[in-house]
């Protein structure tokens, strides 16, 4: 018996068909491949609510955050009060963890608040101003980005 | 003709059409496959980037869509998708025009009108004051939203 079921032929697979499959895969992944990641910061005009009224009971948190050339101020409330600043280093770089670490214990305080204003001083590089947007609008917990003030609008001095 | 060889080409007939073994063709196709698959962008945003725009790395992981793309490169120079601009007036004409386009591109794919979408392609020595110019010629025209495209860090 064994022997019989030996001398079978092995039938082979039609893979035909699965190669067309595959082929016509391949091409349409090609046309929408993109071998440089490229993703998105949002920033939003800055304009006037229109909501009826704000919550009088809560005060408004009003983050603001100037950068300057040497330094980062964060300021908050109504009328705006600085509630920290963070000098550039030795190395030219702006002490980002820091900076989000405060921001991470102001949204703690403050769950509700999304928005932030970012108010750059005109000389201020654009390769230093997404570092800071990056640590005003997430922080990495457990390696997965968190939400702190993910809706930035951009103000004037 | 030899015997022999008439007797070779029997055997040839007799044997039917030749097998081609595809195993390793397949291998390759799955390897190229999973790489595609990797690689692959759902959005419908695509950017030319030229040698002389760096973007700056980003911790971000948005992805783009599709609207206007205002590109400022490392020569200061402003391309509106790829028309070069030389005067602030001609910017404002230009986008204005082309958010005629967008609302044709809205209509088509019933998209909301109430957002107007720039997309920021900058190089990384950009000063915030070239930005904020763009940026408040862009609101003149009527732009809303303002998307910086940045590449991953990782």
């Amino acid at each position: 018996m064994r022997t019989l079921r030996m001398k079978k032929k092995m039938e082979k697979l039609n893979l035909i068909p699965i190669m067309d499959a595959v082929f016509i895969f391949i091409f349409y992944l090609l046309m929408s491949a993109q071998f440089i990641d490229i993703y998105e910061i949002n920033s939003d005009v800055a304009k006037l609510s229109t909501e009826d009224q704000v919550k009088k009971d809560k005060i408004p948190l009003n983050l603001t955050v100037k950068i300057y050339s040497d330094k980062i101020e964060i300021l908050t409330g109504v009328p705006s009060r600085l509630y920290k600043d963070f000098k550039r280093d030795a190395t030219g770089t702006y002490p980002v963890e820091a900076l989000n670490l405060t921001l991470l214990s102001l949204k703690t305080s403050h769950p509700d608040e999304k928005t932030a204003i970012v108010i750059p001083q005109e000389s201020v590089k654009y390769k230093d101003l997404v570092p800071v947007l990056d640590n005003i609008r997430n922080t990495m917990e457990n390696n997965k980005p968190k939400a702190l003030f993910s809706s930035i609008s951009f103000g004037e001095f | 003709m030899s015997s022999a060889l008439i007797m070779k080409r029997k055997i040839r007939k007799a044997k039917g059409a030749m097998d081609i073994d595809i195993t390793s063709l397949m291998d390759i196709l799955v390897i190229l496959l999973v790489f595609l698959l990797k690689s692959y962008n759902p959005s419908d945003l695509f950017v030319d980037i030229t040698k002389d725009i760096n973007l700056p790395p980003s911790h971000s992981i948005d992805l783009g869509e599709h609207s206007v793309i205002i590109k400022i490169d490392r020569e200061k120079r402003i391309f509106v998708d790829r028309t070069e601009i030389v005067e602030s007036v001609n910017l404002v004409e230009l986008l204005k025009s082309k958010k005629g386009e967008l609302d044709k591109y809205k209509d088509l794919y019933k998209k909301a009108k109430d957002t107007y979408i720039i997309n920021l392609v900058m190089d990384e020595g950009t000063e915030y004051k070239e930005l904020k110019k763009v940026m408040d010629l862009a609101t003149e025209a009527g732009f809303n939203q303002f998307k910086f495209i940045v590449k991953s860090k990782v």
